[in-house]
């Protein structure tokens, strides 16, 4: 529903949506010069979030269609990171080849998100620019410490995943890859048999650094630095989660709980 | 924003259509190719009633525009009888009643056969995977998962009736 | 008679089977009328305020807008509120909104995203007034009163026990009251227990929206709706508009699911008014968003007080139960009486005090819900039975077999009898779980539960027809909708084994009130039960006209003739002969052929002896056991077995009844587990976004899920039919509940079953065992 300030609220959906203009983007820099001039732009990629953000009332007045910039579409390590381009769906990142030996746990986790139907066609990228906690994306890639690689006018800009809430990114910046540092041989648990009432995510390497990704549907994943070497921080500190429709006491009893059985997954304990 | 010119295969059958940018093919199918089979029910994404195969993949047909179908082939409910043979998927669905008001049904139908091109022997829990891509408020998916479980068996013991584009 | 079609009792492909595997299906939703105008509305933001102004004049000359309506366009003499017995419901807002989705404002354009872009330039000047999101806020002393002024409403006749008053109280718009033997029952119990239960609200959820084409012109209306019930709502449009009844036609074809929501007026009026002012037809089609704010289930609170003997028999109940209604009656009442009356459960009382308030607050009106009061009430009842039980230390197998109304006695004074087996019914779903098995595994448990409500709807009255064509194919004319659950495949299979006629011969058209018989609604579970009895005397009438008719033409007596696939059979055994009806028509009345059309009625009896003054048209009885596990870490319920059991009496088709089980049980299940509408204390909904509010996936579904239909062929219905559909979805979140007490130890009384609650009540237990 759109909620207009002055008035109430009107239930908009794709058949409301206004004119609107189509770029297909050939190249990275040519969908930066379109983002540069467009005013309310909407990149495309697998297209499966984009009937939400117009159920809102939210629509664009270009759709920049990405899915033939074919560098957006790789999987591939790069030193000691794994790249994923931000355009790869679901279901051929999951079911890559690379991902097993990389980073145990991750294809398990990544199989999970959405549905079949979702999986074919959304888009890693597209999960996370989404910014829904619901969508799982933002959750696994926090935990994995992620690196988000933007293409912008003036060059590549780096992020860590968990920092996308609060971003203001420049005007003209297309996602282009998602790069995960795979030197130190990590490895993924993702507990989501509560979902979407509460999911963890738990991440630890070889040098025992860790970290710990909780999250409901409706709240931003909480990020805890785990070390194993450190006798400081053997569980996580409570966490205010403000959950519109679960209590916090229950929230930290259950990622205590997951907690514990993750490290007991990982060979941790 | 002007009308775009789009070439595609629409049930098997090379189509020149001209759309503009903000239409989706929920509406292009529905009001402009008079193909109703696909239903709109939540306009979100999340129930899947609009599903049309493009490329032979399922797609919410509320999330996707209509341009985007240039050079792509897509496969909706209309196209699925072959010269009013039924599909066995369709056949299925009769004998074991796997619909019930028929508003799922279309989509249901074509995410299962999705399913069966991509995995020709699927398990119990692959067929209640894939169809827990769409809902269904009426059925209580059993006699669906039924209605697929038959048509496995039969392909294992016969082969497909008809050949999977 | 040997060799005689077997058409009743098999799963025949569905009627509709064909046109909804290939798509060919047409919807209301996909009705397209030549100049058909695209409406869309403005809904309040705010729960609860005062319209102080409304500024259309931007949005009146906007781009490809028609009409722009606010209840100042409404004219003074129409009567623009609706309600069932109640009219409190204005077409568009008058002076103020009552809940967020309250309708403002609507614009009728040429396209929805002309009415959409419209409706943004419309402004509306609020002055908010206090909300109440919950019936404990609508109920305190200091609660603003959402009706100042009392709506028009009536009362309907009641017999034995049984009386309501409308507006009893502040923000409370029915009570509905029964009462059954002296009170003085509960002085000799051994004990009272009182308990407190909360029943959440789903939404209906059904994927086709709620939608009306609606066309008036020179003097006529003439709407397309998706809509249960037809012939009332034609009552209702004329009302409003102030036309003759007669000069409305309404038009309903496949409905995409109901689920009881698609009673009365919903789109219908909004559509009627814009079209009456454009002279067009116009479209009126929610959103799933809108569906949502449209019509709910009642969220409830029910407070039940039982006494006991120390052996387990039930002596006396006495229940408050409150309803959250919404912002606006609609069916509330209604429900508030089946609540009310089933509060007891399929047992034997010697007193029974019941009151049910419909609490009016500042959400979603609700409505008629799949089981309609009886899953609420079996949710409080079927859980305290059991919890009674333990609290006894009786196996609660035994307290429900020691307390259970027998076969053919009466639930209650003046009542119609039990026209299933209970024990036969409690016994299938034991054993599908292995109920009295003795080895427990540790968090391990095992429940059960009896469904309970009366089915058939309450001086429900349908008419039929039935016509054999020339060469004895048939058509069925009758009004019950077809919206998913198989009606109009099990009248022509009524039809087909009454005139041995194969179901491919047989059409049952869509409605249209100029010509269809009148049906009251297709809700209650009364499709087979009430009109299938109409429809059963229609064919049983007309092929008494057709074997007349061959009497005459073979000249001997009608009591020898029999027909079969539209051939007069002659005598039996291998002499018999055989006339096809074609030529023996033809032969009399010409060429052109003839139809030979009887009429079929059924009405329930009216008796003031029977508390809702008529007797229970059948009992709908759905018998649930479920085997869960509990993790008494993070309070998970994994449902390892779900068994349901409904009493069809006799399944017209095998397979349509066994959907209707399998649905309903599951829609019980993610009412059990998770479903539910989430309201702030804003009275915002949270959960409006259809991906985010959570209805059962296929995944869902317990993977020991079992649904057994029984035919104990009691039932009043044709063949010994009863109605179904309903039945499974009110044992489910009680069986589970009562297997978490089996399991753990603890008990859950509010729904859903969340894990939070789960956990919650274990630590409670433990605080209490630490204590002790």
């Amino acid at each position: 529903m759109l909620a207009i300030d002055s008035a109430g609220l009107v239930a908009t959906s794709f058949r409301t949506l206004p004119p609107l203009d189509v770029v297909r983007a050939e190249s990275v820099g040519e969908a930066l010069q379109e983002l540069r001039r467009a005013k309310r732009p909407a990149i495309l990629a697998g297209g499966t979030d984009l009937p939400a953000r117009f159920n809102v009332g939210d629509y664009p007045d270009i759709i920049i269609d990405i899915a033939k910039i074919k560098q957006l579409h790789a999987v591939f390590i790069d030193k000691s990171e794994l790249v994923i381009g931000a355009a790869v769906t679901h279901q051929s990142g999951s079911t890559h080849a690379l991902l097993p030996a990389v980073i145990p746990g991750f294809q398990e986790a990544w199989k999970k998100i959405a549905n079949m139907r979702i999986r074919m066609s959304g888009t890693l990228g597209g999960n996370i620019m989404s910014r829904r906690t619901r969508y799982e994306g933002a959750i696994l890639l926090a935990a994995l410490n992620a690196q988000l690689e933007f293409a912008t006018l003036s060059g590549p800009l780096f992020m860590a995943a968990g920092d996308l809430w609060d971003a203001e990114l420049p005007v003209a910046s297309l996602l282009q890859s998602i790069r995960i540092p795979i030197a130190t041989k990590p490895r993924l648990d993702y507990e989501r048999s509560l979902r979407p009432i509460f999911t963890q995510a738990f991440y630890v390497d070889d040098t025992g650094a860790g970290r710990l990704v909780s999250a409901t549907e409706f709240v931003r994943p909480h990020i805890w630095a785990f070390d194993r070497n450190s006798q400081s921080n053997p569980s996580p500190e409570e966490i205010d989660f403000q959950d519109p429709v679960t209590g916090t006491a229950y929230l930290n009893q259950v990622r205590a709980v997951f907690f514990m059985r993750q490290m007991t997954r990982l060979g941790l304990s | 924003m002007i009308p775009m010119e789009i070439d595609f295969i629409l049930n098997g059958r090379a189509v020149t259509g001209k759309v503009s940018g903000n239409l989706l093919l929920a509406d292009y199918l529905r009001e402009h190719l008079d193909l109703k089979g696909a239903k709109i029910g939540c306009s979100r994404g999340a129930c899947g009633s609009c599903t049309v195969l493009v490329n032979n993949i399922p797609i919410a047909a509320c999330s996707y525009f209509a341009f985007q179908l240039d050079g792509k082939s897509v496969l909706t409910i209309e196209g699925l009888e072959r010269d009013t043979t039924l599909h066995d998927l369709q056949q299925a669905f009769i004998e074991h009643a796997a619909f019930q008001c028929g508003y799922c049904t279309s989509g249901m139908i074509l995410v299962l056969k999705a399913m069966l091109d991509h995995e020709p022997n699927p398990s119990r829990d692959t067929v209640v995977e894939w169809i827990s891509s769409n809902i269904c408020r009426c059925t209580g998916y059993a006699q669906i998962i039924a209605a697929a479980e038959a048509i496995i068996a039969m392909r294992a013991n016969t082969g497909p009736t008809e050949a999977v584009s | 008679m040997s060799g005689a079609m077997r058409i009743v009792g098999v799963g025949l492909p569905r009627k509709d089977a064909l046109e909804k595997v290939t798509g060919r299906v047409r919807y209301t939703a996909d009705v397209d009328l030549p100049g058909m105008l695209h409406a869309k509305t403005l809904r309040s933001s705010r729960a609860h305020a005062l319209i102080r102004s409304i500024d259309v004049t931007a949005a009146a000359n906007a781009p490809g807008v028609r009409a722009v309506l606010t209840s100042k366009d409404v004219p003074s003499h129409y009567m623009a509120v609706y309600g069932y017995n109640i009219k409190d419901q204005p077409l568009v807002a008058t002076d103020r909104v009552r809940y967020m989705g309250d309708i403002i404002c609507a614009i009728a354009a040429d396209t929805e995203e002309q009415a959409a872009a419209a409706l943004a330039l419309v402004s509306v000047a609020y002055d908010d007034l206090p909300v109440v999101a919950t019936m404990e806020a609508a109920l305190a002393a200091d609660a603003p009163e959402l009706f100042p002024e009392a709506p028009f409403g009536v009362v309907p006749g009641y017999g034995e026990g049984a009386s309501a008053v409308m507006r009893p109280r502040k923000n409370v718009c029915y009570q509905f009251n029964y009462t059954t033997g002296p009170s003085s029952a509960f002085d000799v119990c051994d004990f009272v227990y009182e308990d407190v239960f909360r029943f959440s609200r789903m939404h209906h959820y059904h994927l086709e929206p709620f939608v009306t084409v609606a066309s008036a012109r020179e003097g006529r209306i003439e709407v397309w709706a998706s809509n249960q019930n037809p012939f009332p709502l034609r009552k209702e449009l004329a009302r409003i508009f102030k036309v003759s009844e007669s000069s409305v036609t309404v038009h309903v074809g496949t409905l995409g699911a109901g689920f009881g929501s698609k009673n009365n007026c919903k789109t219908e009026p909004v559509a009627v008014m814009l079209s009456l002012m454009t002279k067009r037809p116009v479209r009126f089609c929610l959103t799933m968003e809108e569906n949502a704010l449209t019509n709910t289930q009642h969220a409830a609170i029910l407070k039940l007080k039982t006494g006991v003997m120390k052996d387990g028999i039930l002596v006396a109940r006495q229940s408050e139960i409150l309803l959250d209604s919404g912002a606006y009656s609609d069916a509330s009442p209604l429900v508030a009486e089946k609540a009310g009356y089933r509060i007891p459960g399929p047992y034997r009382w010697k007193h029974i005090d019941t009151a049910c308030l419909c609490v009016m607050t500042n959400t979603a009106p609700a409505g008629p819900f799949r089981g309609f009061g009886g899953t609420q009430a079996s949710w409080a009842s079927e859980s305290q039975l059991d919890m009674i039980a333990r609290r006894l230390g009786l196996d609660p197998y035994d307290m429900r077999v020691k307390n259970m109304i027998s076969l053919g006695e009466p639930f209650v004074p003046g009542e119609s009898g039990m026209d299933s087996d209970l024990k036969e019914g409690l016994d299938l779903v034991c054993a599908e779980i292995g109920y009295h098995d003795k080895v427990k595994k540790p968090f391990f448990g095992k429940g059960i539960s009896i469904g309970f409500k009366d089915g058939g709807g309450i001086k429900k009255a349908a008419q039929a027809r039935v016509r054999i064509l020339t060469n004895g194919d048939a058509i069925v004319n009758c009004s019950s909708v077809e919206m998913g659950q198989g009606i109009r495949t099990a009248m022509t299979q009524v039809v087909g084994e009454i005139l041995q006629l194969p179901i491919e011969r047989i059409s049952a058209p869509a409605i249209n009130t100029d010509h269809s018989p009148f049906c009251e609604g297709t809700n209650a579970s009364s499709g087979v039960a009430v009109t299938g009895r109409a429809v059963a005397q229609a064919a049983r009438d007309a092929r008494q006209k057709v074997l007349d008719f061959a009497a005459m033409q073979l000249q001997c007596d009608a009591s020898e003739l029999s027909l079969e696939n539209g051939v007069i059979v002659q005598g039996t055994g291998p002499n018999a002969q055989r006339h096809p009806m074609g030529p023996m028509v033809m032969g009399f009345y010409g060429g052109p052929g003839f139809e030979f059309t009887a009429e079929g009625f059924f009405m329930a009896p009216v008796d003031h002896r029977a508390p809702l003054e008529s007797p229970c048209v059948f009992w709908e009885m759905g018998w649930g056991a479920a085997e869960v596990e509990v993790d008494i870490e993070t309070g998970q319920v994994k449902v390892h077995k779900l068994v349901t059991s409904g009493d069809t009496g006799r399944s017209i088709n095998p397979l349509v009844c066994k959907g209707q089980e399998d649905g309903a049980a599951v829609m019980g299940y993610g009412q059990a587990m998770f479903e539910r509408m989430i309201y702030n204390d804003a009275g915002e909904l949270l959960n409006i976004d259809p991906l985010i509010y959570r209805v059962p996936l296929a995944e869902d579904v317990p993977s020991h899920f079992v649904t057994i239909t029984q035919q104990q062929g009691h039932g009043p219905g044709p063949f010994g039919a009863k109605g179904a559909g309903e039945a499974t979805i009110l044992p489910v979140a009680s069986a589970i509940a009562n297997a978490i007490e089996d399991a753990v130890g603890v008990r859950i009384t509010e729904l859903p079953i969340t894990p939070e609650r789960v956990l919650e009540a274990l630590a409670r237990k433990a605080k209490a065992e630490l204590r002790s």
